[in-house]
């Protein structure tokens, strides 16, 4: 026992898991976590609802699973121009699951049926950079908060191979807010915050094949999902009574200025994921294995805000921030598809306690140029370690922590001209229980 | 496993967490001085090295000069001092200046802030405004207005009946010229060389040239051109002078005087939108003193022909249409369509200035397109004078005009986008010729990355968001 102590201790001590890429979140499951949030070739628990609805059907026992995470990411931004550093206040992000499994036991047609249901945050982010730092007209805070809700089901075609497919509904929200700088005028500062909730439909499906008991391999879909944003309200304060509309009663031809408050709508797609692994388990105690994810992140072209009216009409004089205060606007992401590797593995250290370790290196979808302070993303190292502890046969309580390091990195925004370098770094806390009968 | 063995399972885990919680590292760069020396800086030029915006030299806008600017930031590089001739802050709006009061249904309201004031009376010519002196060391030498044709005139700045340089009098002893004290009468480059002698600056910055052609524009043509062989012999002087005792420094060169807002707010299109409204009104007034409701075939046929565009007059006398290529001054709107003495080439009626071709706009309103073909060559004359003498002393070259061009469609730094228009534009003050302290903190940046590409240096420039723009000052 002693021996596990240390085991464990010295596991723990290395840097652990996170986050994907950009604002997808990868914490839909406290065993996968603990193994680098593989879950496409095992089928651990009910949250195979979620990784792929091929293995779920071939589940032996009926289940239910629940888990949160506490995210804490801290990002800096050097400006190469000014020599001036800049810290993120983020408040903490809890991305959370809940899965149930239920089939009919006995023989027959419907014993190969297996129900499910996934809720969970596969998307999300929150940043706040402050309203003083030098991005403030590029950003100040972005919350985007987004929960899937997805019925599953799954066919057991034979005892060594399954196939399922579920529906998804997101349902979330939105906020983004901003520093609106006046040319002119500046001792007035503006701020403009978007705000609006969003939903957005989509499907995923799998099929799980384990040849012989050693060896499973897996595959899963998951649809691009647009998160639509239909009629929010973008709320402008702070503009000098000359710049905001209403205060005259004719409107300045040559210079600019805001409503009081506008409606836009907007869309941010949830990319597809193609995701393929493999799983060996050499002997009953150990199980390794490797999974690639093909992320759809060239969906994400720009990011465009619609107006529903005019916020700057524009004269003589430019407007200030064209990409927000155009009545159609459309900023520039131009992200690219994009790989993740993982690779994990499990050990039961005793008959009640299996520890894992993992580890993820994930290729950044935003290429040069189009870095934003809302994601900003790199080439990120994931360390992931985690553990089960038994509790009877039928309850586990697992854990994991992750250590993500965003690989630091320089760009200028073609947009916003925003000049500097970037690094994240994040940690984040997994619990999670599940219970199966 | 016993729970106690969870606790030892957790403690590690908790203590890794809390160190990679850290904050993330990036290494911040370490200001670096290159091959320069940066122990005593001196600043050469202008009204923009004065800081001068708003139409006038006060406490504010000197505190905010690209000089200034530049000057904090090499603190970090070796700089200890730099002292500016600041009005003090019991005559905190030194020689006045131009304010924006409010906007009147959009249009900007514009007043002259006339309280304290460091204005203490008249000189000799009976005109030029004397400012109250200031008599301590100073490292920011920019006099307003000089041109490079004035570096050799002695007795610039001497208070006398012939006219002077206020600003450069302010700077000067009293004394005046005599045998013994020529100090009142020394032309800007003997004050240059006094101060070299004395002050030993290891760092300069010298941006002077622009007035030549400057003054030009701004009267529409009647101030003439520095001639260039004498500017470039002029500047070949000034480099020996400013580079004496090995001093290394950054030269500017003269942006585009055609591109202020002073000759690009009051466009032909805005003023031809006014013809037609200019017209109506005309033959309305004319009818009103006939005392009949139409006006005879004849008298309209008068009008419409002579009222057909709007002109100008040429420096050689001639009257012409004028076209977008001709730049009308800021203040061309005050005598455009004021109406004046019967024409009596014209049927003896007194047509509107510049809507008729009887009552051309004066030669100085506007710089013609032919005038303005003459400054930008002008310009470009300077600039290659100024870029030979900088270049054979292997001197860096902030390449100023490059610049301002970027501005005329705008330029983005940091999610703010700057233009060279009018007040909308952010980094002209209020009398469209000079900057707003956001205009002068892009020329001090502009000027850092230029020291630190010739000097091989790593000096910070300045967040720009932090300097304002044009302010609303009730």
């Amino acid at each position: 026992m002693k021996k596990t102590a240390i085991i464990a201790a010295a596991l723990l001590s290395l840097p652990i898991l996170a986050k994907a890429q950009a604002y997808q979140v990868a914490l839909q499951g406290a065993k996968q976590t603990g193994m680098a949030h593989i879950g496409v070739a095992t089928k651990l628990d009910a949250s195979a609802a979620f990784f792929n609805p091929g293995a779920m059907s071939l589940l032996e026992k009926n289940g239910v699973a629940a888990g949160v995470s506490v995210i804490s990411a801290k990002n800096a931004f050097l400006s190469t121009e000014t020599g001036e550093k800049f810290e993120s206040n983020n408040p903490v992000g809890t991305p959370f699951y809940l899965y149930g499994v239920w089939g009919p036991k006995g023989e027959g047609f419907a014993s190969r049926l297996k129900f499910g249901l996934s809720v969970n945050t596969p998307f999300g982010s929150s940043v706040n950079w402050g309203k003083d730092w030098i991005g403030r007209a590029a950003l100040t805070s972005i919350s985007l908060r987004a929960i899937f809700i997805q019925p599953t089901i799954g066919f057991k075609i034979t005892e060594n191979l399954g196939i399922g497919a579920g529906f998804t509904y997101m349902t979330g929200s939105v906020n983004l807010q901003r520093a609106v700088l006046f040319p002119t005028v500046t001792n007035m500062p503006a701020a403009a915050e978007l705000d609006g909730s969003a939903s957005g439909m989509g499907f995923n499906a799998g099929i799980y094949y384990q040849p012989i008991k050693q060896l499973a391999l897996g595959f899963s879909y998951r649809s691009q999902i647009d998160m639509k944003v239909d009629a929010g309200t973008a709320t402008f304060t702070g503009a000098p009574a000359e710049f905001s509309q209403g205060s005259n009663s004719a409107p300045s031809p040559t210079l600019n200025y805001l409503p009081k408050t506008a409606t836009f709508a907007a869309t941010l797609p949830a990319p597809s994921i193609v995701s393929f692994g493999v799983t060996v388990m050499p002997s009953e105690k150990l199980t390794l294995a490797a999974e690639i994810n093909y992320c759809g992140w060239s969906a994400y072209d720009s990011l465009r805000i619609n107006y529903t009216q005019a916020v700057a009409p524009t004269g003589p004089g430019l407007p200030t921030q064209r990409s927000l205060l155009a009545a159609k606007s459309a900023s520039p992401r131009l992200y690219n598809d994009n790989l993740v590797f993982r690779f994990g593995g499990q050990y039961k250290i005793t008959p009640t306690f299996t520890g894992r370790l993992g580890y993820a290196y994930a290729l950044t979808p935003v290429p040069a140029g189009t870095l934003t302070p809302e994601t900003p993303d790199a080439n990120r190292h994931n360390f992931f370690f985690g553990g089960s502890y038994k509790v009877g046969e039928k309850f586990s309580i697992d854990a994991a922590i992750q250590l993500v390091d965003v690989a630091e990195r320089k760009d200028t925004n073609v947009e916003s001209k925003l000049s500097g370098i970037y690094k994240t770094t994040a940690t984040v806390g997994s619990l999670g229980v599940s219970y199966s009968f | 496993m016993k729970f106690k063995n969870i606790y030892k399972f957790i403690a590690p885990a908790t203590l890794s967490v809390v160190v990679a919680a850290c904050t993330p590292a990036i290494d911040t760069p370490i200001p670096m001085r290159g091959t320069a020396d940066f122990s005593k800086y001196v600043a050469i030029g202008n009204s923009l090295t004065a800081g001068f915006a708003d139409g006038g030299v006060y406490r504010e806008g000197q505190l905010n000069s690209y000089p200034n600017i530049i000057a904090g930031q090499l603190r970090a590089v070796g700089l200890s001092n730099f002292r500016q001739p600041l009005y003090t802050e019991a005559t905190s709006n030194g020689t006045g200046y131009l304010k924006l009061t409010a906007f009147n249904n959009g249009s900007p309201v514009i007043r002259p802030e006339t309280s304290k004031l460091g204005i203490v009376g008249r000189g000799a010519d009976g005109r030029t405004p004397l400012y109250e002196k200031f008599t301590g060391a100073i490292d920011n030498l920019g006099v307003p207005g000089i041109r490079i044709s004035d570096i050799k005139t002695n007795g610039y700045g001497f208070n006398n009946p012939a006219g002077f340089n206020a600003h450069f009098q302010r700077l000067l002893p009293d004394a005046g010229p005599s045998a013994t004290d020529p100090g009142g009468a020394i032309s800007y480059l003997q004050y240059l060389q006094k101060y070299y002698a004395t002050e030993k600056p290891t760092f300069f910055t010298c941006w002077l040239g622009n007035n030549d052609a400057l003054g030009f524009a701004t009267t529409g043509g009647v101030t003439p051109l520095t001639p260039t062989p004498a500017f470039g012999a002029l500047y070949k002087e000034l480099m020996g002078v400013i580079t004496a005792g090995g001093a290394k420094g950054v030269v500017a060169t003269i942006p585009n005087v055609t591109s202020i807002p002073y000759l690009n707010t009051v466009t032909y299109a805005a003023v031809r939108n006014n013809l037609a409204g200019a017209r109506a009104g005309f033959k309305a007034a004319v009818a009103r003193g006939l005392g009949v409701t139409t006006l005879p075939t004849n008298l309209e046929q008068l009008i419409d022909s002579n009222m057909d565009d709007i002109y100008i007059r040429y420096a050689d006398g001639s009257v012409n249409k004028a076209t977008s290529a001709d730049l009308f001054i800021l203040t061309a709107t005050d005598s455009l369509g004021s109406t004046r003495t019967p024409i009596a080439a014209a049927g003896g009626l007194p047509f509107p200035k510049g809507f008729s071709r009887a009552n051309p706009l004066d030669h100085p309103s506007v710089l013609d397109r032919n005038e303005v073909a003459a400054a930008v060559a002008a310009v470009t004359a300077y600039n290659n004078s100024i870029r030979a003498e900088a270049g054979a002393l292997k001197i860096p070259v902030f390449e100023a005009g490059l610049l301002l061009d970027e501005f005329i469609k705008g330029k983005t730094y940091n999610g703010l986008t700057l233009t060279s228009a009018f007040i909308t534009g952010g980094i002209f003050s209020l009398d469209g010729v000079h900057a707003t302290p956001r205009g002068y903190a892009i020329m001090a940046n502009a000027f850092i990355s230029t020291i630190n590409a010739g000097y091989g240096a790593n000096i910070n420039q300045v967040n720009l968001s932090t300097f304002q723009g044009v302010t609303i000052k009730p």
